[in-house]
């Protein structure tokens, strides 16, 4: 699965900032590296609440072209009733 | 009830040549001719009613459709190879001959086959079918695979026309638009739908592009359905490496695909609320993660300070200052030992003399009394002379060692070391003050951004939060409050109660 951007690794980036988290309530840390793991921690919450408020959802459809390979193409809508009154 | 034919007892009537006129027994007997020899043996599909089995053994029923209905008999023999017991209601398909029973004039059936038909047959494959594949493990629950928490791509396979997508794609829009979806198109209902699914799901599997898939169609009756049932599907879903969520629609309990799913729901909407989670729980979830980031790093610092202030502490107790003292103390307490020893040494030299002087004293003839005095007074003088040498020279080590000590003294050392600890002390503090000061600039930076994303910021530039007082749900229209409603405005540093005294809609 390719990483796009449009599509942020939630399951990752809070299994990080949970970890950052932990690391930073321990407190064994040094003080610079504290400090780095508060602002990754920040930038990572900060990337996460933009993902989830500004995403748009993404909808393709495989359509085989004519004889050739199924191709992904970007979907439309769902009509309502389909042509043979399928639900 | 059918009897062997009984020629009627009543003779013909002489009637004029040109009317025909026959007996009840003779339409009747001509009519069951006509019927047996007009009509091929039947296959009939119907209802069952009036469903009696007397002790003779046959059996006596009706077939009946929405309009009409047929007299039917099953005889013994043939009744006993019907491998169930009929019920009123039951749909039988049933094969047999036309004929007529003649003492009512009644047309009739006898049926030597039966079999159940339409429903209660899938009903019975679908057991038959689900207690083979439960045996085979098929649905056991260990082998179900979890489903990932926050989907990036989804795959539905569904027909691209109908409400089964449309209600999979608004639910997933509304709880967590981030996911992207992938639709493998396919008929859903008809023969061809099993295959064509089957296929979708291999196509998924082998392009790999999507964490979790989705298999929805809209309700329907159980033959519209009958393709979620297929063997050959059950075992698809089951080898499909990507785990797969049933929503097939609600009119019947349970499909086979739900059975093998690794999770279901009973309608298309229900599984995509099951492939995702909530948007706004997963932001609940950042803001108490950012908090809990901010009170360990505040505490992270404090932590700091409060270290760093115990090791300058034990900074200064190692100061050389300290140790010169220590080594004083130690000078002074050989010196003590010094003199100490010295003075023992004098005190046993002059017991040692007393007795001798003594001991003189005793052995004294009055005649040699005066010489023995002078020997005696000479020999004191020369023990004192003695003496005092040997208390001179032991003065003189003493000093000596004084000397010498004075001269290794660790004095200039400690100068040295103290002007280094100074400086070191100095440099110490100058980083660490300035270390702190970024630090805490660099925190107050990220707390204020955090800060800034909040809602409550807004409320410092004047915005409010404005929920309705009965039940604290947000206004976000004026359409959602009415005149005399109380609200509740959240401001900065707190909440003001108000009346709703008038509406004004904005058009636009």
């Amino acid at each position: 699965m390719a990483s796009d951007p449009q599509e942020p690794d939630f399951e990752q980036a809070l299994a990080e900032l949970e970890k950052l988290v932990e690391r930073l309530e321990r407190g064994d840390l040094p003080l610079d590296e504290a400090l780095k793991a508060f602002e990754r921690g920040v930038a990572l919450t900060r990337h996460c609440q933009t993902a989830l408020k500004s995403a748009q959802q993404k909808v393709e459809i495989l359509l085989r072209k004519s004889g050739g390979q199924p191709e992904l193409q970007t979907f439309t809508g769902a009509d309502t009733e389909g042509p043979n009154g399928e639900r | 009830m059918v009897k062997p034919m009984s020629l009627s007892t009543v003779p013909p009537v002489a009637t004029p040549p040109e009317r025909n006129v026959y007996t009840v027994s003779r339409l009747n007997r001509e009519v069951r001719l006509l019927l047996e020899n007009g009509m091929p043996v039947v296959w009939l599909e119907g209802e069952l009613s009036n469903f009696s089995a007397p002790a003779s053994g046959h059996w006596y029923f009706s077939l009946k459709d929405r309009e009409a209905q047929v007299r039917c008999a099953m005889f013994r023999l043939r009744n006993m190879g019907v491998g169930f017991t009929p019920k009123a209601g039951q749909h039988v398909l049933v094969r047999g001959r036309v004929t007529m029973y003649e003492a009512r004039g009644d047309y009739q059936l006898i049926a030597d086959h039966m079999e159940e038909a339409g429903i209660g047959a899938l009903k019975r494959e679908f057991e038959r079918l689900k207690a083979k594949l439960a045996a085979e493990g098929l649905f056991a629950l260990e082998r179900k695979r979890a489903l990932p928490r926050f989907p990036r791509r989804i795959g539905v396979i569904t027909s691209p026309t109908g409400a089964a997508i449309r209600d999979i794609l608004h639910i997933l829009a509304r709880r967590f638009p981030p996911a992207a979806v992938i639709i493998y198109p396919t008929p859903v209902q008809g023969a061809a739908a099993a295959p064509a699914i089957i296929n979708a799901l291999s196509l998924a599997n082998a392009r790999a592009e999507c964490d979790v898939l989705v298999l929805a169609r809209g309700g329907g009756s159980i033959e519209d359905l009958w393709a979620f049932n297929d063997e050959r599907l059950a075992r698809a879903i089951y080898a499909s490496a990507l785990p797969v969520v049933s929503g097939v629609g609600h009119e019947i309990d349970f499909t086979i695909a739900d059975f093998v799913a690794d999770a279901r729901a009973p309608t298309p909407s229900g599984a995509a609320e099951l492939v995702v989670p909530d948007r706004n729980a997963c932001l609940d979830v950042l803001s108490r993660t950012a908090d809990r980031l901010v009170v360990a790093m505040r505490r992270e610092m404090r932590m700091f300070t409060s270290r760093f202030e115990a090791a300058a502490l034990r900074l200064k107790l190692m100061h050389p200052g300290a140790r010169l003292l220590q080594q004083e103390q130690r000078l002074d307490d050989l010196e003590q030992r010094l003199a100490m020893g010295i003075r023992r040494e004098l005190r046993a030299l002059t017991a040692r003399f007393d007795a001798a002087a003594l001991r003189l004293t005793l052995t004294s003839p009055e005649a040699r009394l005066a010489q023995q005095r002078r020997r005696l007074e000479d020999l004191g003088q020369r023990l004192m002379g003695a003496m005092r040498g040997t208390l001179q020279k032991d003065h003189r080590r003493l000093s000596e060692v004084d000397a010498r000590l004075i001269r290794h003294s660790p004095e200039r050392r400690v100068r040295d070391l103290c002007l280094a600890h100074e400086s070191l002390h100095t440099r110490l503090h100058h980083a660490w003050s300035s270390c702190l000061a970024r630090a805490e600039h660099r925190l107050t930076l990220a707390v204020r951004s955090l800060h800034a994303m909040s809602p409550l910021a807004t409320l410092d530039r004047g915005f409010a939060i404005v929920t309705r007082a009965a039940d604290g749900a947000l206004v976000t229209d004026v359409a959602s409050v009415e005149v005399g409603d109380e609200i509740d405005a959240r401001v900065a540093r707190g909440t003001v109660r108000a009346r709703v005294t008038a509406k004004h809609n904005e058009r636009g």
